[in-house]
């Protein structure tokens, strides 16, 4: 069993990475995010400023290595600001400065120089600074300062000029020293909305869970008992009609029966809110009904089809004959078969997560849900690199994750899955 | 006795079955035709009828996207805007004919040193909102002013905005870092503040009109740090008091305003709320006012005669036209320009529109002074003109080589105009290509020399004053090897010249005039086949009082007063409250 789940979970961490590194080129080829964040009246300084913050103006690799976090990060804009401060110090104090990191340009460099290491960390409002200078002859020196990030470089740059007594100095990496990169779960900070990518998403993440939940409550209940009913009744015309109905189900597409219902049970009708999100947890479920239950027909047409087919062959086994045969009550009998029937569910309960994830984007743009699925529209469009990275991550790890569980779920119920596999 | 045969059970259950999604649906549309509601084609609600102003109420607006920011120095987006300037005020701002007016300032700023130095008197008694450590908030000073400005134009801040004030002596020092403050901002007394420019410069008026410059107090900025732009305090007519992230921000009236007007007691400003739902809100009434609609939303209210009182429609202070890159072949001939300029059918395109365009001949639209209504070198249809045009480039048959046309958007609104302008140039024989980019794509690459020889292309003013759209969008200044304004790469000494003097120009009439020949040769030249300046429609409920569009900030709420308690027009057929079976069965409800 550990194996299994060993090799399972070895599995979804590549497909994850797979993933980001597939979306990360694809968002970095298509556009300059700087244009699109910044529209059209935008100046081509500001331009120039905004790709030196975000690091876009080093090599595509560069990048990606910076976001993943091995070998320095791509930088916030407050870092940066820091080492700016201090290149110009250090040079208004005489000194030669040469930033290799940031231009990947390692040529024309003096033979003899001093290095710079530094690193940035954010401790609570507080930023930290720890920086180590090496002259060119070799004797390292640790400077630190704390506090205010528009400070720091003026803090620590006459001691540190003074430490290196003038000349060329290297700065060689001037880093994030808290989370930095994806490997250490940090998402980078968003363009649009200048914060962090992880707080974005922090808001966003719970409502989309909270719809996806009753979607998914919906898609039960109803395929469920559909499913089971048309089993128990098959072949007959309770079962054709059920079957049919599901047919009609699965080919209902959300864009076109979730304005439907909007406009008849929400605007005309007024059950059910018009969109929104609302106030309050209990509001929050009150918004949720409508766009959940539109979220919900076709998973719950799959679940019925998918319940029944196995239910009816569950009904043919011998154990099931037997049980009848020994006067089991009917009722009994069905209970004991519905169970045995309920494994594929389970592992469909998987797969019913990247449908949900997928059926959420459409379905919380038409509803005016503010979950993750408007965010990432939001984001593809305006080329907010960063979130829709971040989006990305979180739905890939989402799915991975719902299709684990479930396999695992399978593998503990049913003995012969994990001999199979491991086998 | 025959046994029943099992294959014929089957067959009939199938073909009962079948039935039943089908009765299932019909059942459904039977029951939603006999119960459907009509809904109520004008306003739900009527207001008091108080003739009155009066404080009170809360007024619930809303935009589409999401606020990014409530910091005044970083907010460059609409809807930002619309927050921003509920709770902050500038020292000059725009009255309802587009004029600058005093504001915080008490009056106009004395100018002099030739237009390079400007001094403003800020009014006494300015209030700012409660905020950390001033419980009662406390009084607006020069300082204040300054401290925003400097703010403003640091680097660290990152403002979109600074390039409106770098003309301040000494900025670019400061924004560089080689200097502790702006030597261009001096602060006289405790009311006085001048401001030193290193050129004259009459737009430094409209860029200290900009949200940018509207003051903001030091200790807030200390006491939050990066948080602040949650945290907004200002000296407008509400105060900030919460925002669920996504949903909705809430605003309360800020009771010691230094000019006390009847307002709502609350504001609430839903965000990420699409058009489409909007509307339907707001015929529910649960919405107070609306702008964008969709089609369909825009063909509705535009006739439905109830609403007729509550909806202004007005152009936008936006040009929109086709540019041709003047150093590309065949637009290097301005011949083949204007030949397309005088071949677009703009009464056409905006029949296709549903009349939501007001067609344009000239880059300044309207609203912007320099604008002439009869100006004889507009672009207009004229086909003879065109033909001419074309014969005059030497291609009297049309162009041997189709030409390609960048455009942005996929929707259906950009292919609407991408195939008129290709029906409208197949007239002249000139072949049109599409090229569908995106926006972000646009926007990096046909600023680039060389690269789009044509594109769908428009210009929103930051402020309105002609050299927003001439200087920026003309003049060979804007020319750059990336990321170029002057995207149709237009360059003539003559305009330059034209420009750099009105620039200067303190005499407002000899300013206006030169602006007028500037915007003359333009339409001459046709580095832009100019299209259509869009048009906007607002609504508003009945019980709204103090609202107009404003020429500049168009949403701006910040006068509304609601005329309450309101009183229900028509009877909601269904509601909140109502229960579900009185709907389904109205005849249950009369027994």
């Amino acid at each position: 069993m550990l194996a299994f789940i060993v090799r399972r979970v070895l599995g979804a961490i590549t497909i994850v990475f797979l993933v980001v590194l597939l979306v990360f080129t694809l968002v970095h080829a298509i556009g300059d995010p700087a244009a699109a964040t910044l529209g059209p009246n935008a100046g081509p300084e500001q331009l120039a400023d905004f790709q030196r913050k975000y690091g876009l103006d080093r090599p595509l690799g560069q990048q990606l290595l910076g976001y993943l976090g091995v070998g320095g990060c791509v930088r916030g804009r407050r870092p940066a600001i820091v080492e700016d401060d201090l290149s110009a110090q250090l040079e208004r104090a005489g000194l030669d400065v040469a930033r290799p990191h940031r231009t990947s340009e390692e040529s024309a460099l003096p033979s003899s120089h001093g290095e710079i290491t530094a690193e940035l960390t954010k401790a609570g409002e507080a930023w930290e600074l720890a920086l180590v200078a090496t002259d060119a002859g070799g004797a390292a020196q640790t400077f630190r300062a704390s506090g205010n990030v528009d400070d720091l470089a003026s803090e620590v740059a006459e001691p540190v000029a003074a430490h290196l007594g003038g000349g060329a100095v290297v700065v060689r990496r001037f880093d994030r020293g808290d989370r930095c990169g994806l490997l250490q779960g940090d998402l980078g900070e968003s363009f649009g909305h200048n914060e962090p990518v992880a707080d974005v998403i922090g808001h966003r993440l719970p409502r989309t869970l909270l719809l996806g939940a009753i979607a998914l409550l919906f898609e039960l209940l109803f395929g469920l008992s559909v499913g089971i009913l048309a089993a128990v009744r098959r072949n007959t015309w309770v079962d054709t009609g059920l079957m049919s109905s599901a047919y009609l189900g699965i080919s209902l597409p959300t864009f076109v029966t979730g304005p439907l219902f909007l406009f008849a049970f929400a605007f005309l009708y007024g059950w059910f809110p018009l969109g929104g999100y609302g106030v309050g947890f209990w509001d929050h479920v009150y918004h949720a009904l409508l766009p959940a239950f539109t979220l919900a027909i076709i998973g719950a047409a799959t679940y019925a089809r998918i319940m029944r087919s196995e239910l009816v062959d569950t009904l043919r086994s011998d154990f099931v004959r037997t049980a009848a045969a020994k006067g089991l009550p009917r009722h009994r009998v069905v209970g004991h078969a519905v169970r045995n029937a309920l494994l594929p569910i389970v592992t469909m309960l998987g797969l019913s997560m990247t449908l949900l994830v997928a059926g959420a984007i459409i379905t919380e743009t038409i509803f005016g849900w503010p979950g993750m699925g408007a965010l990432a529209i939001r984001a593809i469009v305006n080329l907010d690199a960063p979130t829709v990275m971040g989006v990305v991550v979180v739905f890939a790890v989402t799915v991975q994750t719902g299709n684990l569980l479930a396999d695992i779920a399978v593998a503990a119920l049913d003995p012969r899955v994990r001999l199979e596999k491991s086998g | 006795m025959t046994t029943p045969d099992p294959l014929k059970a089957r067959r009939r259950a199938d073909a009962i079955g079948c039935l039943v999604p089908l009765a299932l649906a019909g059942a459904v549309v039977a029951l939603l035709a006999a119960t459907w509601p009509s809904p109520p084609e004008g306003p739900r609600w009527r207001g008091a009828g108080d003739a009155e102003p009066r404080s009170g109420g809360t007024f619930v607006f809303h935009h589409e996207e999401n606020v990014r920011t409530l910091d005044p120095h970083i907010a460059y987006d609409e809807l930002s805007g619309m927050a921003v300037r509920l709770m902050f005020d500038g020292l000059l701002d725009y009255d309802m004919e587009s004029n600058l007016v005093p504001s915080l300032a008490e009056a106009m700023p004395e100018v002099s040193d030739g237009g390079k130095r400007f001094r403003f008197r800020l009014r006494r008694g300015v209030q700012f909102h409660p905020m950390p450590g001033h419980p009662e908030g406390r009084e607006l000073t020069a300082d204040d002013v300054r401290w925003s400005m400097e703010r403003l134009l640091s680097n660290e801040v990152g403002s979109p905005g600074y390039p409106f004030y770098s003309a301040i002596e000494g900025a670019g020092e400061y924004h560089e870092g080689a200097a502790d403050h702006v030597a261009g901002i001096r602060v006289i007394d405790r009311y006085t503040i001048e401001f030193q420019l290193t050129e004259a410069d009459q737009t430094f008026l409209n860029a200290m009109a900009m949200t940018f410059a509207y003051p903001v107090p030091r200790e807030n900025y200390a006491h939050w740090g990066e948080e602040v732009k949650f945290h907004p305090v200002g000296t407008g007519p509400f105060v900030f008091e919460s925002w669920e992230r996504d949903v909705e921000l809430r605003f309360r009236r800020h009771t010691r305003y230094w000019d006390p007007q009847p307002n709502p007691d609350e504001m609430v400003f839903q965000e990420n709320l699409n058009r489409e739902l909007a509307a339907l809100l707001f015929r529910n009434g649960d919405l107070d006012a609306i702008h964008r609609q969709s089609p369909s939303d825009y063909r509705f209210f535009r006739d439905a005669e109830q609403w007729a009182d509550y909806r202004d429609e007005f152009p936008r202070v936006s040009t929109f036209g086709i540019g041709l890159n003047c150093e590309m072949e065949p637009f290097d001939d301005v011949h083949v320009r204007r030949a397309i300029a005088f071949a677009i059918d703009r009464e056409g395109w905006n029949r296709a529109r549903a009349g939501r365009l007001l067609p344009a001949g000239q880059i300044l639209p309207p609203a912007i002074p320099g604008h002439d209504p009869d100006l004889p070198e507009a672009h207009r249809l004229d086909l003879d003109v065109a033909r001419e045009e074309m014969r005059l480039a030497g291609h009297p048959d049309g162009l041997p080589e189709p030409i390609t046309v960048w455009i942005t958007g996929q929707d259906d609104t950009a292919r609407t105009y991408g195939e008129l302008l290709q029906h409208d140039l197949a007239q002249i024989g000139i072949e049109v290509r599409l090229r569908f980019v995106s926006f972000a794509v646009y926007l990096t690459e046909s600023g680039k020399p060389n690269t789009a020889p044509a594109f769908f292309t428009g210009w929103n003013m930051d402020f309105p004053d002609p050299s927003n759209f001439l200087d920026i969008l003309f003049h060979s200044r804007s020319i750059h090897p990336e990321n170029s304004e002057n995207r149709a790469f237009y360059r003539n000494d003559e305009l330059d010249g034209i420009l750099d003097q009105a620039r200067s120009e303190t005499d407002r009439e000899r300013r206006l005039g030169l602006y007028r020949q500037a915007n003359a040769i333009i339409s001459r030249d046709a580095p832009w086949a100019f299209t259509y300046n869009p048009l906007s429609m607002e609504l508003w409920q009945p019980y709204v009082k103090g609202y107009e569009p404003h020429p500049v900030w168009f949403e701006d709420y910040r006068n509304v007063w609601l005329d309450l308690p309101r009183e229900r027009l028509t009877r909601r057929l269904t509601g909140r409250g109502a229960s579900a079976p009185a709907v389904l069965f109205p005849a249950m409800g009369a027994l």
